[in-house]
């Protein structure tokens, strides 16, 4: 019995050796070397691609931007293409759109989508390694002697019409509203904004508006001091923004004078600020064109181009509204 | 084929020994091998940032080559513009080639991108400050030198990058070290364990059977040969002392059996000794007993003493009846032995037979403290040394015998005295020679001529010898001058019991 006993311990050890010997043997050579890394690894979910998109504009537009760049991402698997965002994250590191622009060249990227609002005397658009012109597309603002593939923007006629039929629905077919409107009043696009939503709102019988306009930064204070005496008449129930500054120095003297919910804003435009004023109540709808779908349908055009050698010159974006207390 | 079984201890101890080591040692070498290992690794952890910050170096030598041909146009500019611009294209080469999703390799193609800019400037700077184009030098110039500046800002990104990623890295390399040390600990404990326990079981049963032998060895010295057979089949050393100590165990039963054998023939045949000794002296006891009891004798004195009460003579009836007694005394052998006070009684009938005879030329002094003597003697002891010294004391005058006892504590002495013409020497020593020590009487001795004519000699042997087969002692007897230098004296000194 006893004999029988010491056998089984004997057994029992070397199986018990056998088995660990067997584990550190497996530890050692298969299970460690997992378990540290180098840097030189390669990431296995990378793919390597055979096309480069930039998007690239200046630092005020960045967040918008970042949106074009997401909905460009999303189909750059379509097109076998890597998009990169060069957009300056903040004005303390903003470039020159020409640096931008020679970054492209320099990079021999395969193509563009450029939110520019500089005029074309001011830059030497980029060249790829072989010389030639690297695509450009253009989105938002729309600039004629740029010899750019394809321009996708907002229909402005459009959005006046629009803006219209939610300051009705807000004020429910009665009330007071003031259109804040600072941009340059030779930019075409705004003209037509500006006529469309006027036009638009002749059609509500109820329906009172004013127009707040200055071009100068003088204005501009002016126009904030308006709004606030506005705000405080009791006089005004909705105040119509038409670029996204505006709607946030809407916002934020709505906030400050403790209006938030009883003097409503529709604002326009896209940002950080924007939709967290959006977010909070402030701003309670706000209209925009849609920067993931621009993105996507930017890759699109210049692909088409990339590929057959043409594009749609001229793309209407699709307009987008949020209303308070959604992202 | 040889099994581990038979091995030698000395190989066992070594192949045991051995192969702890062995086992111990590749533990150790695997781990500090996997150390090591880890440790390169670890180490490796920012090679691309050393790999990236020398090709910055390198760039920057070049651009800086090229900056000092562009100013002075010397061949040594020239030659470091190419030397460093070779380093450079080889270690651009690799770079990432094409766009990639991951973040790090894109920006490796956008710093390989630009470096292929920045070669392709610098070389048209080159060439146009060669052909002293100084108008295109500049132009390009200007465009090269912002190239080189955004590569190196792209360089350094991607330095940071590096830098971002290697360190999570080595905090996973970190985290991978305390592991590794943490299971390296484990395992060689449970190495150093493991070889414990084979160790220990491998000794134990290599010295199991020399505790086995052991064992059995000090039974074997307490005298215990009752002990189990090892039977070891194993051919080594400790199955050969097995073997052999099986071997002497089994021998040693066979001795002890033989010895034993033989001890107990020795015995048989000392009892049969004995016991044929002890016949032998029986034998010869009731052959000399039967010398002096003449049965014929007691029934003639037994007829004369009714004859004489029949007449009316009392005294001849009395002296009758007293060698009636005598002789009855004689006659009864129940037992070899009597008491003291029965042999006395017997003395005074003999005395009173004898004075009967005599009247009064015999005198005889009975000297014993009153008290009863229980204490045994043989048969017929006394009687003859008195008749012996009645005999011999009354030779042609008045004889005085005396009787006399007296005992102490660990012996009674009984001495029988007269007063005749002593004993002689020649005659004394004849008859303590025909008795042996032990009181078997010498052959020789039996025959009459041996001691003397006239039957002195023979009952006195008779006496002797009955004394010393009695009390097996040689001293029980002895035959001295009496005191005052007249006469004889027997002593016979036995043992208060």
């Amino acid at each position: 019995m006893k004999d029988k006993r010491k056998k089984l311990i004997q057994y029992a050890t070397l199986v018990l050796a056998l088995f660990t010997t067997a584990f550190f043997i497996y530890y050692a050579f298969f299970l460690l070397p997992h378990l540290s890394d180098t840097g030189t690894d390669k990431n296995e979910t990378a793919e390597n691609r055979s096309y480069h998109v930039l998007v690239i504009g200046n630092s005020e537009n960045e967040s918008f931007l970042g949106q074009i760049y997401k909905g460009a991402q999303q189909v750059s698997g379509k097109y076998d293409a890597v998009v990169e965002l060069n957009v300056p994250e903040s004005q303390a590191q903003d470039v020159s759109l020409q640096a931008l622009l020679d970054y492209a060249s320099f990079t021999d990227t395969d193509g563009i989508i450029a939110f520019i609002d500089t005029p074309i005397n001011e830059f030497k658009l980029p060249l790829n390694s072989k010389g030639t012109q690297i695509p450009l597309v253009t989105v938002v603002r729309y600039n004629p002697e740029l010899p750019q593939v394809s321009f996708i923007g907002t229909n402005y006629s459009e959005l006046g019409r629009k803006i219209a039929v939610e300051s009705n629905s807000l004020l429910s077919g009665k009330g007071s509203l003031i259109i804040i409107n600072t941009s340059s009043s030779n930019n075409p696009n705004y003209s037509t904004l500006m006529n469309s939503l006027i036009n638009s709102l002749r059609e509500y019988q109820g329906i009172h508006s004013k127009i707040a306009d200055s071009v100068s930064q003088q204005g501009i204070v002016s126009v904030e001091d308006r709004i606030r005496s506005e705000i405080t008449s009791a006089g005004i129930s909705l105040i119509v923004c038409l670029t996204a500054e505006d709607t946030i120095r809407a916002a934020q003297a709505v906030s400050d004078l403790g209006k938030t919910g009883k003097t409503r804003i529709i604002g326009f435009g896209s940002g950080e600020t924007v939709d967290m004023y959006l977010e909070k109540g402030v701003i309670t709808e706000l209209l925009s064109i849609d920067p993931e779908k621009t993105g996507e349908m930017a890759m699109q055009e210049l692909f088409e181009y990339i590929q057959h050698g043409y594009a749609n010159s001229y793309i209407t974006a699709d307009m987008r509204v949020r209303r308070a207390g959604t992202r | 084929m040889m099994q581990i079984q038979d091995w030698s201890i000395r190989r066992r101890i070594m192949a045991s020994v051995a192969a702890a080591i062995t086992v111990m040692c590749v533990c150790l070498i695997i781990t500090i091998r996997l150390n090591q290992q880890t440790i390169e690794k670890a180490g490796e952890s920012y090679k691309t940032n050393a790999e990236l910050t020398a090709f910055s170096m390198d760039i920057a030598q070049m651009e800086k080559a090229m900056e000092t041909y562009v100013t002075y146009r010397t061949f040594e500019s020239i030659d470091a513009y190419y030397h460093f611009q070779s380093i450079s294209e080889s270690e651009c080469s690799q770079f990432q080639s094409k766009p990639s999703t991951d973040d790090i390799l894109q920006k490796e193609y956008i710093v390989n991108q630009i470096t292929s800019s920045f070669f392709s400037c610098s070389k048209k700077v080159i060439a146009a400050r060669r052909a002293n184009d100084m108008t295109d030098v500049s132009s390009i110039y200007r465009t090269c030198l912002e190239c080189y500046s955004m590569l190196q800002n792209e360089i350094s990104k991607l330095n940071i990058m590096f830098m971002q990623k290697n360190a999570a890295l080595y905090n996973t390399n970190r985290s991978s070290f305390s592991v590794l040390t943490r299971t390296s600990i484990v395992f060689i404990s449970v190495f150093f364990l493991l070889v414990f326990a084979v160790l220990y079981l491998s000794v134990t049963s290599i010295t199991k059977p020399l505790a086995d032998i052991s064992g059995i060895a000090l039974r074997v010295a307490n005298r215990d040969f009752d002990v189990p057979l090892f039977n070891s089949r194993s051919n080594n050393e400790i199955g050969n002392i097995c073997r052999a100590f099986d071997r002497m165990i089994i021998s040693i039963r066979e001795y002890i059996d033989t010895i034993w054998e033989k001890a107990k023939k020795e015995t048989e045949l000392k009892e049969k000794e004995m016991e044929m000794r002890e016949l032998y002296a029986d034998a010869q006891f009731r052959a000399l007993q039967n010398q002096i009891n003449p049965h014929f004798l007691f029934n003639t004195l037994n007829t004369g003493a009714q004859l004489a009460m029949i007449e009316g003579a009392d005294k001849t009836c009395y002296f009758m009846e007293q060698v009636s007694d005598f002789f009855r005394y004689n006659i009864q052998q129940e037992s070899q032995a009597v008491t003291i006070d029965e042999e006395l009684a017997l003395v005074d009938s003999f005395v009173y037979i004898m004075k009967v005879r005599f009247g009064s030329r015999i005198e005889f002094a009975k000297n014993v403290p009153s008290g009863k003597y229980t204490q045994m003697i043989p048969r017929m002891t006394l009687q003859p040394l008195v008749e012996n010294c009645i005999k011999h004391g009354i030779s042609g005058k008045t004889g005085k015998v005396e009787l006399a006892l007296s005992q102490d504590a660990y012996f009674i002495t009984i001495t029988v005295s007269d007063n005749g013409c002593g004993f002689p020497a020649d005659l004394r020593r004849r008859i303590f020679d025909s008795v042996q020590p032990d009181g078997v009487p010498v052959q020789q001795a039996l025959n009459a001529s041996a001691v003397g004519t006239t039957g002195t000699g023979m009952g006195l042997i008779n006496v002797i010898s009955r004394l010393r087969l009695y009390f097996h002692r040689s001293d029980v007897f002895d035959i001295l001058e009496n005191d005052g230098g007249r006469g004889t004296k027997f002593l016979i000194h036995i043992p208060n019991v």
